[in-house]
């Protein structure tokens, strides 16, 4: 016997939201496609108050973990600190001097840098940040612009803000995986241009013979240099010319709490 | 399971490391039907955290990412059963 098939109402219902979720998708996706400043500025004030709040737990929680280390371990620390602090008082005594020195002849030659330097909370940094990026809580009420430089430890240049909303911005770091930037390596005045491996890390490409060694300095150059990375490994290969140098930013980018921002006037 | 999976992933978005809220989409993609909310989460990660140089000059890396493990594990649930 012949039965006719009978038409499959489910099957076309499902079809039929599934192409309705599709166009819903598709349009959601057009949204962040030509306007990529529409989620982020819904989301970031949303997701800046929980942000602040899960700060402020952990916060807790660090502090509450801090009062009940054993003393004997906080007075090794204590001592250890102590002596660190006397060695870096008298680096920072020539590094003083030095730097006045520098400044004294910029201004004589008319030249010195310009913009302020405004100090700002880092809301969310990576590994929750997938993309070589951080939130800070300042943004245009505070004078922020695109552009702007990004430091940590007070002169390690680590990125530039690319996002600026109301009380918010985004800092894409300069280690960001294939972002080049151009640098000069402060030992041999070498310069080259920097690609970004992720995760605070770079590589470089300069002539075998520039004397370019690991613990060199990779500064950022401008009127006021700032130290860019410092040189982890070089790899030079006897057939090349060229040596492949890797370098990594002194500021550990997972463990950035405030960054300072340097401000057009 | 479909709300619970929500919460925990936009939680996850918001606090946890990037990798765990991955595993969470692949998990609640595994285990509910029809996941669509896994591409929009991609979208949000990548809105909220990318910029426009993204990763090696792709911007929406999650919103791909996530799509291709809608669609597989979308063929993965329908031919296996239990």
């Amino acid at each position: 016997m012949i039965y006719l098939k009978r038409s499959n109402t489910a099957l076309k219902k499902s079809r039929k939201v599934t192409a309705i979720v599709v166009f819903f998708l598709i349009v959601l996706y057009a949204v962040h496609f030509f306007f990529p400043r529409f989620y982020p500025s819904i989301f970031y004030p949303l997701a800046g108050f929980a942000w602040t709040a899960e700060k402020s737990v952990v916060g807790w929680f660090s502090r509450a973990g801090n009062t009940i280390k054993s003393k004997s371990n906080l007075t090794l620390e204590n001592e250890r600190l102590t002596a660190e602090i006397r060695s870096n008082e008298i680096s920072l005594l020539l590094l003083e001097s030095l730097r006045r020195e520098n400044e004294e002849l910029k201004a004589a030659l008319g030249r010195k840098p310009e913009g302020d330097v405004i100090l700002a909370v880092v809301l969310v940094r990576p590994p929750v940040s997938p993309y070589d990026t951080i939130i800070i809580d300042r943004g245009t009420r505070d004078g922020l612009e695109a552009g702007n430089m990004v430091y940590a430890l007070g002169d390690a240049l680590i990125g530039e803000v690319t996002e600026v909303y109301a009380g918010k911005s985004k800092v894409a770091f300069f280690s960001t995986p294939g972002k080049k930037t151009n640098i000069a390596f402060d030992d041999s005045s070498t310069r080259a241009e920097a690609t970004g491996r992720g995760g605070g890390n770079f590589s470089a490409v300069a002539p075998a013979n520039s004397g370019i060694k690991e613990g060199d300095t990779v500064i950022f150059p401008d009127i006021e240099p700032h130290v860019f990375g410092i040189v982890g490994k070089v790899v030079v290969d006897s057939a090349d010319s060229f040596s492949n140098i890797f370098f990594r930013s002194p500021a550990n980018i997972h463990d950035i709490r405030f960054v300072e921002v340097r401000i057009s006037p | 399971m479909r709300i619970a999976g929500n919460i925990g992933i936009a939680v996850s978005i918001l606090y946890l490391p990037w990798w765990f809220s991955v595993i969470f989409i692949i998990g609640v993609c595994f285990s509910v039907p029809k996941f669509y909310e896994a591409v929009v989460y991609g979208i949000l990660i990548d809105a909220l955290y990318g910029t426009k140089f993204g990763l090696y000059g792709f911007s929406y890396v999650f919103t791909g990412v996530f799509i291709i493990i809608f669609l597989v594990l979308s063929v993965i649930r329908r031919r296996l059963s239990w």
